[in-house]
């Protein structure tokens, strides 16, 4: 008989959600409406709906007794592109029956992806998660976003100069693109306020 | 010279759009014997009815013909609207012009000379009819409760509440049946037998309330308000008038490994022996198949220790036969046993059970004490598989309905499971998982959420035992239908609620009937679902379907009502359908011949003998004489009478011929 699960095991996945979010993926009961409502599960585009995804995480803490097993469902849920293509738009969230916060789970798959090295390799995975770290950083380092900076470092790690140049004469018109640099007002307070999120028991970015 | 009122009705849409109503009734107005002809939308509604009355006195009718929906449908309403009107209900006849006219035809013109020919038959008819007086039949004010578990308990108690005696009868020793078994009931975890026993013992004590527990129905005659029930008190072995329940007997008795039925085969008991501690009554029986004395001749050691001499190996079987105007039938039901899933470890691990033995199981009272403990080596199963829809859904092998139970007493086993056993995994397969009622979705959310117990959609396809588990094979349709292979040390199937292997026996000793699955029939599903076809036979729980402790004893209380209401009459009016000797004066007195055929036809034992004898009591004859109590005028009688001597009162040979020879045109 399988012995029970030692207290210095680590945590499963619906257990970080549950820390990070205080809602439980355990209570979703698969009424699909998640899939159905979000603006990225086109036909063809999702291999795993947010729903599945749920599933996964589900039957990773049902067999939490067979760690084999376990984490074969585990890593399903972070090598797939769907922590990556969800926009955290909260469609979802709002709209869950059962109040489990799906994006803020999108959001904790995300960064357990990246510190285990299992993030999504597929082109389009690749792109969206290089602009999240590098806009993560920016803002960690700077506590401010610039953009054109932004978008230069983006373009030159992934090399796709041409996708989306069209833009780049109108953002700079209407002002979306600033050729100035412009610095926050006071950095280190806002770099403090990020940093005590972080400290907080809900956890930050 | 008849004045009969014709009344066409457009029933809405039903009867209107295919048969042009008001030439039916311009073409009825022109038929002998008619005084009066009207349609209208809706004949039923009150409008509908006032025209009827109306017409009725107005023109002096003689006689009505509504030409409508089904007489099932409606025809009480119509008599009952002639009988306001001062007619004779009798003299009111239906021309069913939608089930057998509109509802079945296209062509407008066709339909509608059909729906002349129909009302011209039944102008015919009804001159020939004659009024006709209700018949009175007396009643006997005391009620049999058949079957003494949840639902026979709560039907007796209620109908001795309302003052009427009632017989319980019981085939096993004690009251209580399944619900007795139960560990906890659903969606509120309170322990079965905390709230069972104070009925039982209520039910046994109450002074209205006659208990005939180890005593099985024989047979049934009569009908309602007056049957006559026999009834079959099984040898117990034991003079109940004289044991105390010490329990000397049971606890000497050296035959103690016989599997108990109670324990679901999980327990031990003695041959002499009650099924619980909690027994009402409190008393043994002896299983004589089991008994060395009954088997040997040696042995009678509870006979030599009884203290009061109860113990009476010569004891016999009993028949009586009592009289009660009304029964009710509370038989319940049975489960699958495990042996008829071969797939699931082949119906004979000790380690697949069925839902019914895991209550034993988690009972208090049970064989371990409410500890969750495997079969086969009594260790406690650090994971359990419950596998749901066992037998049930399953077109296939014969039973496609549901066994609506086992959703919410897997989801409370599941709940059990995790309170009892730290640290224990419970899965739970099921195709969807079905939870209507009060507090029942949110109990079954609770073993989820709360409890942690894992659902997984699939049925189990196979489980085969491996290296002291079970390996249960299931897939995860939730998950793109991947397959999942669990290791259970238990697996409990949810196996389907069947009828009892002998009801169908029971229903034809009562004239009642069963559904293709075994399941008693109620007389509408909707609007009479505690009645049976057959007067003054009523149903309480599962074994009119599978169900629950709340919806059994709501139908128990339902049942109850009934026959409080059946019997709060002084007597019971029946309609005067019925057969009858035609009789003429002296010297032939009958064209009977008495040859009995229709005694020998007749399926209600109506038919009796009537000597007929002259003044001087010097016999001339004997015909046949109908009990007009018994009969239900089926008119079996009158087709095999060869002599043409019996007639149905409200469908004589006139009235049938006159309808039939209006047909011809």
């Amino acid at each position: 008989m399988a012995t029970p699960k030692p207290n210095a095991a680590p945590l499963t996945l619906a257990e970080l959600i549950a820390q990070a979010t205080g809602t439980s993926v355990l209570h979703c009961y698969q009424c699909g409406r998640c899939a159905a409502g979000c603006p990225q599960n086109q036909p063809g585009a999702m291999e795993i709906s947010p729903t599945r995804v749920m599933r996964l995480l589900q039957l990773e803490a049902a067999f939490v007794d067979d760690p084999a097993r376990a984490d074969g469902f585990a890593r399903r849920a972070l090598q797939s592109p769907t922590p990556w293509l969800c926009l955290g738009c909260q469609a979802c969230t709002t709209r869950c029956p059962q109040g489990v916060d799906i994006a803020g789970a999108m959001d904790v798959l995300r960064g357990q992806a990246l510190q285990r090295g299992l993030a999504a390799k597929d082109r389009r995975s690749g792109d969206i998660r290089t602009f999240h770290q590098q806009f993560l950083a920016k803002a960690l380092r700077r506590g401010r976003i610039e953009e054109l900076p932004l978008i230069l470092r983006y373009k030159l790690a992934r090399g796709h100069w041409r996708q989306d140049a069209a833009l780049g004469p109108a953002m700079l018109r209407r002002g979306k693109l600033k050729l100035k640099n412009s610095h926050s007002a006071d950095t280190r307070q806002v770099l403090k306020a990020i940093d005590d999120l972080r400290r907080s028991p809900r956890g930050g970015p | 010279m008849s004045r009969i009122g014709v009344f066409i009705c457009h029933c809405g849409e039903n009867i209107g759009k295919t048969v042009d109503c008001p030439a039916v009734a311009a073409a009825a107005r022109r038929m002998p014997g008619v005084a009066y002809a009207a349609d209208y939308r809706y004949t039923c509604s009150e409008p509908g009815q006032a025209q009827i009355r109306t017409a009725i006195k107005q023109y002096g009718l003689t006689g009505i013909i509504v030409g409508a929906c089904s007489p099932r449908m409606h025809e009480r309403t119509f008599r009952k609207v002639a009988t306001a009107a001062g007619l004779n209900p009798y003299l009111c006849e239906i021309a069913n012009l939608r089930e057998q006219c509109s509802w079945v035809h296209t062509d407008r013109s066709a339909a509608t000379a059909k729906a002349i020919a129909i009302v011209r038959s039944a102008v015919a008819r009804v001159q020939c009819n004659t009024p006709l007086l209700p018949i009175h039949v007396p009643l006997t004010r005391r009620a049999l409760v058949i079957g003494g578990g949840i639902a026979g308990i709560q039907a007796a108690l209620d109908i001795a509440d309302g003052g009427v005696e009632v017989i319980l009868l019981e085939r096993a020793s004690s009251l209580g049946g399944h619900m007795a078994q139960l560990s906890e009931t659903f969606p509120t975890l309170d322990c079965s037998q905390c709230i069972l026993t104070p009925r039982m013992v209520e039910a046994a004590s109450h002074p209205k309330i006659r208990l005939e527990t180890y005593s099985e129905l024989e047979r049934v005659d009569g009908y309602v308000g007056n049957f006559q029930v026999t009834i079959r008190r099984k040898a117990r072995y034991v003079d109940w008038s004289k044991c105390t329940g010490c329990g000397t007997c049971w606890q000497k008795c050296p035959q103690k490994k016989i599997a108990a039925e109670f324990e679901e085969g999980l327990g031990r008991r003695t041959a002499i022996s009650i099924p619980s501690p909690q027994a009402v009554p409190n008393k043994p029986v002896i299983d004589r198949a089991n008994c060395l004395k009954f088997k040997t001749g040696k042995c009678g050691i509870c006979q030599k220790l009884c203290p009061t001499q109860a113990v009476n190996f010569e004891q016999k079987d009993e028949l009586f036969t009592e009289a009660v105007g009304t029964i009710v039938v509370a038989t319940g039901f049975q489960t699958l046993g495990k042996e008829y899933f071969e797939l699931y470890a082949g119906g004979d691990h000790p380690d697949v059970i069925t839902g019914l033995q895991f209550e034993r199981l988690a009972s208090a009272s049970g064989p371990t004490g409410g500890g969750i403990r495997r079969p086969s080596d009594g260790q406690e199963p650090r994971t359990v598989v419950f596998v749901q829809c066992a037998g049930s859904r399953e077109p296939a092998t014969g039973r496609a309905y549901c066994s609506k139970i086992c959703c919410m007493y897997t989801a409370k086993h599941a709940m059990l499971y995790r309170h009892k056993v730290h640290g224990g995994r419970a899965f739970v397969l099921c195709m969807d998982v079905r939870t209507p009622g009060k507090g029942y979705d949110e109990f079954y959310r609770r073993a989820v959420e709360q409890d942690g117990v894992n659902y997984i959609r699939s049925r189990a396809a196979r489980i085969y035992p491996e290296n002291g588990q079970l390996v249960v094979e299931a897939a995860d349709t939730l998950n793109g239908g991947e397959r999942l292979e669990l290791r259970a040390d238990l697996v409990v199937l949810a196996s389907a609620a069947i009828p009892q292997s002998d009801v169908r026996t029971l229903a034809q000793k009562l004239g009642i009937g069963y559904d293709a699955d075994g399941w008693l029939s109620e007389a509408h599903p909707k609007l009479r679902p505690v009645e049976t076809n057959t007067a003054g036979i009523f149903l309480a729980g599962a074994v009119q379907g599978p169900k629950d402790i709340p919806d059994t004893v709501g139908q128990a209380s339902a049942a109850a009502a009934k026959v409080l209401g059946l019997l709060s009459n002084q007597d019971l009016q029946r309609d005067p359908i019925v057969a009858r000797v035609r009789r003429m004066p002296p010297p032939e007195y009958s064209t009977c011949l008495g040859c009995f055929a229709c005694a020998a036809a007749c399926p209600y034992q109506a038919i009796e003998k009537e000597e007929i004898k002259d003044r001087h009591g010097e016999w001339i004859k004997t015909i046949a004489r109908v009990n007009a109590g018994l009969c239900q005028g089926c008119g079996t009688c009158v087709s095999v009478c060869r002599s043409k001597s019996i007639d149905l009162d409200g469908f004589t040979d006139d009235q049938m011929c006159s309808a039939l020879e209006a047909l011809e045109v």
